[in-house]
């Protein structure tokens, strides 16, 4: 191997860490949640990371300055936006209610630049088909749209039916293809002995299982890993 | 204000870089620039070795220069320093002096290039 390939995948390598704990340090958030400040910062490190992995004459240190000044002010942009409604309003825009009262505010769309096809195809990615149903639909800074429908045309919850439902909790998963999730289990209060147990009763091993998910009331579901040897 | 502290130790990277940067590059910038002005003073060229001063000087500065200067700037100037030590040994003075030029013209571009003014940031 050429001394300028290792250069290449030296480089490669230092800059998947570096892009890596930046994108970790900004936060969680999946592309389509991205406030446009993120968006931005999301875009430039993308670009200048492959700067110095294209063209191998650029000192690396260059390249690393500028993402840790776009994480750095990415950073100190979502401190001040938090504290600051003003500069919230400025950085990230605001939700914009393109539906009121069951009526379409065509002069508001007209100012997010959506249109009607849009509005309609959003709406049927959120399981609505009527515009009728809708009383108010906001589309969000991220450009996604959130819907409240009209009472009487929303889904009955057991409140209204007045049903008493016991909360059974969230299902975790507590074993992951033989491996256990400490993290669920303290999530579910319980610890591997506890686990063993209940695996016991089913007369399976840790090993054996493929997934495993349980909730707080004690239900749970296993399936065992195929070709087990 | 995990997120602070995090900010907290980036912006001290970011300086800290930035000023051992800045401090490598003036150092070798202005050595290289005092030992190319003392080459074009020269009358008797051989005798002084000058010309192979400053490529044994370069040779030893371009490794940590290129954690912070353009790869191709510091070859061309190696290449131009390994020019002058061909001249000096065959007595070439022209040949000397005018890839002298080159290097003192690359040097003062590094040197700009660090200077924070509207010409750079543009």
């Amino acid at each position: 191997m050429g001394d300028k390939m290792l250069k290449v995948i030296a480089r490669t390598f230092l800059m998947y860490i570096f892009v890596t704990l930046s994108v970790r340090l900004m936060g969680k958030r999946q592309i389509g949640d991205m406030q446009p400040t993120e968006l931005v910062v999301t875009l430039l490190i993308s670009e200048i990371a492959a700067i110095p992995l294209q063209d191998v004459s650029q000192p690396i240190s260059i390249g690393l300055v500028a993402i840790f000044m776009l994480v750095f002010l990415e950073i100190i942009a979502s401190v001040i936006i938090l504290k600051n409604l003003r500069l919230r309003r400025i950085f990230s825009g605001k939700a914009v209610a393109v539906i009121k009262n069951g009526v379409i505010d065509q002069k508001a769309m007209r100012n997010v630049r959506i249109t009607i096809f849009d509005l309609v195809e959003m709406l049927r990615m959120q399981g609505i088909f009527e515009l009728d149903d809708i009383e108010t639909a906001f589309l969000e800074v991220n450009g996604s749209l959130s819907v409240r429908q009209k009472p009487n045309r929303a889904p009955l919850t057991p409140e209204q039916m007045k049903l008493n439902i016991t909360d059974k909790g969230i299902p975790m998963t507590v074993i992951s293809d033989g491996t256990v999730v400490d993290s669920s289990l303290k999530f579910l209060s319980l610890t591997r002995d506890d686990l063993r147990l209940i695996l016991k009763k089913e007369n399976k091993t840790i090993k054996e299982i493929f997934l495993m998910t349980l909730n707080k009331s004690g239900e749970s579901i296993i399936i065992k890993k195929e070709n087990n040897k | 204000m995990k997120r602070l502290i995090a900010a907290g130790i980036i912006a001290v990277l970011i300086f800290a870089v930035s000023f051992t940067g800045a401090t490598v590059i003036n150092s070798a910038v202005e050595t290289a620039e005092q030992k190319i002005e003392q080459i074009q003073k020269l009358d008797e060229i051989k005798s002084s070795k000058k010309g192979e001063d400053f490529y044994y000087f370069w040779e030893q500065k371009r490794e940590l220069l290129a954690v912070f200067v353009n790869h191709e700037k510091i070859d061309e100037i190696g290449r131009l320093s390994a020019k002058m030590v061909s001249a000096e040994r065959l007595e070439k003075k022209s040949e000397l002096f005018e890839a002298a030029n080159e290097i003192l013209f690359i040097i003062r571009g590094l040197r700009e290039d660090e200077q924070f003014s509207l010409y750079t940031l543009l």
